[in-house]
C-alpha cells in the first residue's frame, strides 16, 4: 500500500470579493482512512469541500490528488481520476426512478463505444446497480422515483449515486444531513464499511458521529486549519475546545 | 470492493413490512419496459394509420390530401429534430426553421442547379444541417434556459433576413421551378409528383427518423441528454460533459431538420423564405408540446393534428392562427403532458398514483 497522501492541498485560498472563504489551507488526506472536517459554521469547510472536487476554482495554492496536480481541473474529469462526492442538499434526478438513478451515475465506467448501445443491454452496469441497491437497502424502492422517497432514502441514494463509479476517494458532504437518529445510525454502518476499502472525506455538523467514525479529524476555524488529529487528540485540543467543542 | 455484508448490518425499518422482497431492479426494469410497449403501440398505430390512409387516397385517386399528409409529415420530421432537444435536453429551440429552411434550401439549388438526383438532395440538406447545427449549436449551447431559446431564434432570424434580401437565392420570391425529381429505390422506380409515391416514401423516411431518435434515447448517452433537463450541474459530478452531450444533441437534430428540409421543394416544387420564419419554428414547438413533449411519438401526432387543423379550419376563415393558439392553450391546460403523455398515463397508470 501507498503511504502517500491521497489527496494534499498547498497553501490554498480562495477569495470571494473581501472574504477570504479558505485562506492558506495545507492539508494530507491519508489515503484508506476516514477523514472528517468539521468546523463551525461559515469556517470554509463546504468551500474546502469545493475546491478539492472542483466545483470551485482556487485563488491560489494547489491540490494534488494521487501525486498528480489537479489545481484548476474540472469536476468531469477529476471524477474520472476516481473523486467522487456526494452533496449537503439531496442532487439527484428526482422524477427518475432510484433504479435509473444509479443506472446513470453507474454506466461512466461503461466503455465509450457502450454508449451508443442501448442501456438495458449492458448485464456489468445492472449488476453494479443491483449490487448498490441491496448495499444501501433501496431494493424495495428501486422502481420508485427518487423524488417520492423518504429522506433518509434520498440521502442514501445520495451516496450510492456517489459510489456507483467506483472511486477511489469518496467525498460525503453533511451524509447524515436531517437524518433520524436511527437513520444516522444506519448511515454510520454503512460509511464504516465503506471506509474498509476507500478514502472517506466527510464534512460533518453531527460531532458524535465525527468522533465514533473518523480516523483523523480537521478542525477549520475562519477558514485556516485548527487543528488536526485523531479524535482523542481533538477532544483533548485546547483551541479546538474554545472555538468549537462547547466552550464559550 | 465495498461489503454486500454491509446491506445485512443495515437494519430493515419500516419499508421490511411494504410486502414481499422484490427482486432488485426488475420492478424498475419492467416498468421500463411497459412504456416502451406503450409507445411502441402509439407509434405502430401512427404509422399504419398513415398507411391506411396513403391506401385510402391512392384508391379514391387523391391528390390534395396525400400532398397535405406529406407536408405534414416532413413537419413531423422538424417535430421529431425539436423533440430531441425539447423534450430530452430541455432545450427550447424557437430557431429549428433556420436548419429546416437551410436544408430547404440547399436541396431545391442542388436540383436545379446541379443535378435532380433526390440522394444528393437529401444528402446536402442534411449535411447542411449538419455544418449549420455545429456553428450554431457552439454558439448556443453556452447559453441556458431562455438565453438558449433567444439565440437560437436570433441566429434564425438573421439567416432569414439573409436569404430575403441576396437576389440570387431568389430573395423574398424564393426558388421556383424545381424539377420533378425522378427517384430509384433499386426494387421500383418513383417520381416525386406521384402523391401516393411521394407520400409513402416521407413516411418510410420519417419512420427511419423515429425509429433512429428512440433508439438513441435508450443509449447512456440518451440518458445523459435527459439527465441534463433535470439536473444538468450534477452530471459533471457523475463524470459526464453536459456541454459535449449538448452540442451532440443539437447536430444530430439540426440534421434531420435539414433532412426533412431538403424533402420540401420535391414536395412543392419552389421554397421561400417563409420556410425560415418564426412561425415554423414555433409550429414545430407547439407540434412537439400538443403531442407530448419527450414521447417522439407524440410529435407525430401533434404535426399532423397542426397541418390538418390548419388546413380545415384555413378553408373556413384566414384567422386560423386564432384557432391554433386557442387550441393550444387548451391542451396545454388540459393535457399538459400533451396527448401520448396523457395516453402513456391512461394505460400505465401514473406513477403519481401509487404508493
Amino acid at each position: 500500500m501507498n503511504d502517500t497522501p491521497i489527496i494534499s492541498t498547498q497553501n490554498l485560498s480562495i477569495s470571494f470579493g473581501g472574504l477570504k472563504a479558505v485562506d492558506d489551507v495545507t492539508l494530507d488526506i491519508e489515503r484508506g482512512r476516514i477523514t472528517s472536517v468539521i468546523g463551525p459554521n461559515g469556517a470554509g469547510k463546504s468551500t474546502l469541500f469545493n475546491l478539492v472536487s472542483g466545483a470551485l476554482a482556487p485563488t491560489s495554492g494547489r491540490i494534488i490528488l494521487d501525486g498528480d496536480d489537479v489545481t484548476g481541473m474540472p469536476t468531469r474529469k477529476l471524477q474520472a481520476r476516481g473523486l467522487a462526492r456526494s452533496f449537503q442538499i439531496t442532487n439527484l434526478f428526482p422524477g427518475s426512478t432510484v433504479f435509473e438513478n444509479l443506472r446513470l451515475a453507474a454506466h461512466i465506467l461503461e466503455p465509450g463505444v457502450r454508449g451508443f448501445l442501448p442501456v438495458s443491454s449492458s448485464p456489468a452496469t445492472l449488476a453494479r446497480v443491483e449490487k448498490l441497491l441491496s448495499q444501501f437497502n433501496l431494493e424495495s424502492v428501486a422502481a420508485d422515483r427518487a423524488g417520492h422517497l423518504s429522506h433518509g432514502e434520498q440521502r442514501r441514494l445520495e451516496i450510492a449515486v456517489a459510489l456507483a463509479c467506483e472511486p477511489k476517494v469518496l467525498m460525503l458532504d453533511e451524509p447524515t444531513q436531517g437524518m433520524s437518529h436511527v437513520d444516522t445510525q444506519e448511515t454510520s454502518v454503512l460509511i464504516r464499511k465503506l471506509g474498509e476499502n476507500l478514502t472517506v472525506v466527510i464534512v460533518e455538523h453531527d460531532i458524535d458521529l465525527v468522533m465514533d467514525l473518523s480516523d483523523c479529524v480537521v478542525v477549520l476555524a475562519q477558514g485556516r486549519v485548527l487543528a488536526q488529529g485523531t479524535p482523542q487528540q481533538i477532544r483533548g485540543n485546547a483551541d479546538v475546545q474554545t472555538a468549537y467543542l462547547g466552550g464559550h | 470492493m465495498p461489503d454486500p455484508l454491509v446491506a445485512a448490518e443495515v437494519t430493515r425499518g419500516a419499508r421490511g413490512t411494504r410486502g414481499a422482497h422484490i427482486g432488485l431492479a426488475k420492478v424498475a426494469i419492467d416498468r421500463e419496459n411497459e412504456e416502451q410497449r406503450v409507445v411502441g403501440c402509439l407509434a405502430a398505430v401512427f404509422f399504419l394509420a398513415a398507411l391506411l390512409f396513403a391506401i385510402y387516397g391512392w384508391q379514391q385517386g387523391d391528390t390534395f390530401f396525400l400532398r397535405l399528409g406529406t407536408e405534414a409529415l416532413i413537419y413531423a420530421g422538424l417535430a421529431l429534430s425539436v423533440d430531441l432537444l425539447l423534450g430530452h435536453g430541455g432545450l427550447l429551440s424557437l430557431g429549428h426553421a433556420l436548419f429546416f429552411g437551410l436544408g430547404a434550401y440547399v436541396s431545391a439549388l442542388i436540383l436545379k442547379d446541379v443535378s435532380p438526383s433526390f440522394w444528393l438532395a437529401i444528402a446536402g440538406g442534411t449535411l447542411s444541417g449538419l455544418l449549420a447545427g455545429t456553428v450554431g449549436g457552439i454558439i448556443a449551447i453556452r447559453a441556458r434556459g431562455v438565453y438558449f431559446a433567444l439565440i437560437t431564434f436570433g441566429m434564425a432570424q438573421v439567416v432569414a433576413k439573409i436569404i430575403y434580401n441576396t437576389q440570387e437565392l431568389g430573395a423574398s420570391d424564393g426558388i421556383i421551378g424545381i424539377p420533378i425529381v425522378p427517384i430509384s429505390l433499386g426494387i421500383v422506380d418513383i417520381r416525386s409528383d406521384d402523391p401516393f409515391a411521394f407520400f409513402t416514401l416521407t413516411l418510410v423516411i420519417v419512420a427511419a427518423i423515429y425509429v433512429l431518435l428512440s433508439y438513441a434515447t435508450r443509449t447512456p448517452y440518451g440518458r445523459v441528454l435527459s439527465a441534463i433537463r433535470v439536473n444538468e450541474s450534477r452530471l459533471p459530478f457523475l463524470g459526464y460533459s453536459p456541454a459535449y452531450t449538448k452540442l451532440g444533441a443539437f447536430v444530430i437534430s439540426s440534421m434531420i431538420a435539414g433532412l426533412s428540409g431538403s424533402l420540401y421543394p420535391m414536395l412543392r416544387g419552389f421554397v421561400s423564405p417563409e420556410l425560415m420564419y418564426f412561425e415554423v419554428s414555433t409550429n414545430a414547438v407547439i407540434a412537439v408540446v400538443i403531442g407530448g413533449a419527450g414521447t417522439l411519438v407524440g410529435p407525430l401526432f401533434g404535426a399532423m393534428a397542426l397541418v390538418f387543423g390548419k388546413s380545415v379550419v384555413g378553408s373556413y376563415t384566414e384567422h386560423h392562427l386564432i384557432v391554433v393558439g386557442v387550441f393550444f392553450m387548451a391542451s396545454v391546460i388540459f393535457l399538459p403532458q400533451g396527448f401520448a403523455g396523457f395516453v402513456k398515463d391512461r394505460f400505465m397508470g401514473s406513477q403519481d398514483d401509487r404508493s
